[in-house]
């Protein structure tokens, strides 16, 4: 705008000298061509930016919406006690012993008619249920034993390659040796999802199961709920320390050189590569203090030290936004400084904090480096209980999932990073809704 | 540039109270003595001594940045807040030292009441604007006390009819002239012995302005009110004293009629005519 004026007012001063400058066509001419060259760049800049985000989502979400069901087989399984419990004796150790795959490998070759005398049909048919079919009977049975001596409708997981091969991604037109599943199979699951034994439903296990070496077995639940404890253990504790921590320095402090060391620290701390974090905790959290490895104790104290910078700097942003009258009206009728921040100055600058904490949040719940430092990296079956048993993290777990062999891992690696940028997305939606919410201007 | 003379008339209107009597013992609220203030390194008022008498309005006039609102801000120790500010020098308020030894200055500042600027409401409601004060101070013991003080406070600050109907509305949404006077009573609410208000009109406009020096002049009949202003017609039309302040020194202070009528200082005698300012 003023550049304009001034070149106007030039114009006006200089009319017979200026008038030929500005009219000369040739340079006319570059000055828009420079523009639109100009704007070109931006444009491609931006394009190539849009696509490459759409190709990772597109990529994603193509190989990972899958992992959100699950192909399974419905069979008549026949609890037969002679092969459970051949004493009798109901005793739990016994019947943990039994060889339940041959239950609902006999209950599939009746139900496709298989027989059983040929061996490579034996193995053809075998090869359609999971491996971890297993556990699912020996879990049922346990949890009720009368059901020995009858015959259950039960839905089992199909394997992985069936799994692959019932969401499309086996091509049945391939020639027989290049694909993982025999035109005997196939005929099986046509069958099979012919008469309604075969389905696809919601992949309820991806979240409830645990880590496993069979794709169609393998879970979040170790993951989910190890970040969920090291997010309350972040947010416990560096919204607290960060916000007094932000409050002290902001309000109380005197300035002098400390405190300048102080907050050159804080904004350095923000920028250290987060392995050294982790490195941090390997040698302090664990060598010195002797907690244990693999915890998401550990992890959310290395992710509390990750985020309490950014907790403190925003914290601070939105402290120093309150203008100082508030402060001086609360003085001025008597309230003590300590009164006049928590009163007034914390309150209005609560919606900023709480942005700020989500966004150091979604800092931290991506974070993968300084987990790997801390042993958080494991193949853990059980669900921690607390956090101080074992556990993973999201996204540990696709680094994990990424690493395996096994075709069916590539669409668990992408349906887990469906999970992680989903919950990533709602906590910035979040983040954004208060901070629109509640915006004040003053 | 305005012009800052004053017509001889004015100072007889209504609102320009008869000087104090003479001749007879005068209650004086505030007694400072050997004030000065600095900044740092930088002196920024030398030397001040004054005396305010209680139920009257002081005026300070003065050039920009000759040390009004620094000598103001001394009364109730909000100098105290920023960080380079010394002050030496004593300053009685009732007979009693407010820089002593064991004097609380947030105490001072619920005995002194102070209106600022810009009104400067709290983002909350206009009653709890108003109940801040007698709350944090535990002067009302129900709530039906609390209420009192607030409904009171809006009535005295002139307030009270204009914002009955949504005393739950927030304070931020009135007018300008309104807010100030919800400043008003916010400070007059936790019942201050002087109020000090720093160019309480300057961010308002004629209207919400006369309406405010109205106010002045009908809460002076219960406390010690000083206002700093850079309206001299303002000084004439509320004030009963003024005092002149130049470059950090207090030049002269005497009953408004004599400073605007008979200036002794060919300083204070230049600047109410309007040759510097
Ligand atoms: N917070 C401060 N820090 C440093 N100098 C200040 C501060 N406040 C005021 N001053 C200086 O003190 C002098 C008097 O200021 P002030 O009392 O605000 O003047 P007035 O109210 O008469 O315009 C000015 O020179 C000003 O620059
Ligand atoms: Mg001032």
């Amino acid at each position: 705008m003023s550049a304009v004026a001034q070149d106007s007012s030039m114009s006006d001063s200089d009319a017979a000298e200026t008038v030929g400058r500005f009219d000369n066509p040739a340079l006319m001419r570059r000055r828009r061509r420079e523009e639109v060259r100009f704007q070109a760049y931006g444009l491609i800049a931006i394009a190539l930016g849009m696509s490459f985000l759409v190709i990772l989502f597109g990529t994603i979400i193509r190989d990972g919406w899958t992992a959100f069901f699950q192909t399974s087989i419905e069979l008549p399984i026949k609890f037969d006690a002679a092969e459970i419990d051949p004493d009798g004796t109901r005793n739990a150790n016994a019947l943990a012993q039994a060889n339940y795959q041959k239950l609902a490998n006999q209950a599939l070759y009746g139900q496709l008619g298989v027989d059983p005398s040929s061996r490579a049909q034996r193995q053809a048919a075998n090869a359609l249920v999971s491996r971890d079919v297993d556990s699912q009977l020996r879990a049922m049975v346990a949890s009720d034993p009368k059901i020995i001596g009858t015959t259950q409708n039960v839905w089992v997981l199909a394997s992985g390659n069936v799994d692959a091969f019932a969401k499309g991604k086996i091509d049945r037109e391939l020639p027989q040796e290049n694909r993982q599943i025999s035109d005997q199979q196939i005929s099986w699951i046509d069958k099979l999802t012919a008469s309604g034994a075969m389905e696809k439903s919601f992949n309820t296990g991806l979240f409830t199961n645990t880590a496993s070496s069979q794709p169609e077995t393998a879970g979040l639940a170790v993951a989910l709920l190890g970040s969920f404890y090291i997010m309350l253990i972040v947010v416990l504790l560096s919204v607290p320390l960060g916000v007094a921590a932000a409050i002290y320095l902001e309000e109380f402090a005197p300035r002098n050189r400390i405190t300048d060391i102080i907050e050159v620290n804080i904004n350095n701390l923000a920028a250290v590569p987060s392995i050294v974090f982790g490195l941090l905790g390997l040698a302090v959290f664990i060598n010195f203090a002797g907690l244990p490895r693999s915890a998401s104790l550990v992890g959310g104290l290395v992710l509390t030290l990750r985020t309490l910078p950014t907790v403190i700097i925003a914290t601070r942003a939105s402290i120093t936004a309150v203008p100082p009258s508030i402060r001086e009206a609360a003085l001025g009728v008597g309230a003590s400084k300590v009164q006049s921040v928590f009163h007034h100055v914390l309150p209005l600058s609560l919606p900023g904090i709480i942005t700020g904490t989500i966004i150091g949040l979604v800092q931290a719940i991506g974070e993968t480096a300084p987990l790997l430092m801390i042993g958080m990296v494991a193949f853990v079956v059980d669900v921690p209980s607390s956090p101080l048993d074992p556990a993973t993290a999201l996204p540990v777990q696709i680094y994990m999932w990424a690493t395996e062999a096994e075709r069916g891992f590539v669409e668990k690696t992408a349906g887990a990073t469906i999970v992680l940028l989903g919950i990533l997305a709602v906590m910035n939606i979040l983040a954004m809704v208060l901070r629109k919410r509640y915006e004040r201007k003053w | 540039m305005v012009d800052f003379s004053i017509e001889p008339g004015a100072l007889n209107s209504s609102l320009a109270a008869p000087a104090l009597p003479t001749g007879q013992p005068v209650d004086y609220k505030i007694t400072a003595r050997n004030v000065s203030v600095f900044y740092g390194e930088k002196q920024a008022l030398f030397s001040v001594g004054i005396d305010i008498p209680d139920r009257s309005v002081m005026a300070f006039i003065g050039p920009s940045g000759c040390g009004k609102s620094t000598f103001l801000r001394c009364f109730n120790r909000m100098n105290d807040t920023i960080a380079s500010a010394r002050v030496k020098g004593e300053i009685l308020v009732q007979g009693k030292n407010i820089y002593g030894p064991d004097v609380d200055p947030v105490q001072v500042r619920a005995r002194v009441g102070m209106v600022f600027q810009k009104p400067n409401p709290f983002p909350k409601t206009i009653f709890e604007n108003v109940a801040y004060g007698p709350r944090i101070h535990g002067l009302a013991k129900s709530k039906g006390d609390l209420e009192e003080i607030v409904v009171k406070s809006l009535q005295r600050a002139g307030l009270f009819n204009e914002v009955k109907d949504r005393l739950d509305g927030e304070g931020t949404g009135l007018s300008g002239g309104q807010q100030q006077r919800l400043c008003i009573a916010r400070a007059i609410a936790v019942s201050p012995e002087v109020i000090l208000m720093d160019e309480p009109c300057s961010a308002l406009d004629p209207i919400a302005t006369a309406k405010i020096e109205e106010l002045i002049d009908e809460l002076r009949e219960n406390y010690c009110i000083v206002i700093v202003t850079h309206n001299m017609q303002q000084a004439a039309r509320v004030s009963q004293r003024t005092a002149f302040f130049h470059l950090g020194y207090l030049v002269e202070e005497d009953t408004t009629d004599q400073i605007f009528m008979n200036p002794k200082d060919k300083r204070t005698q230049d600047y109410i005519t309007g040759r510097f300012g």
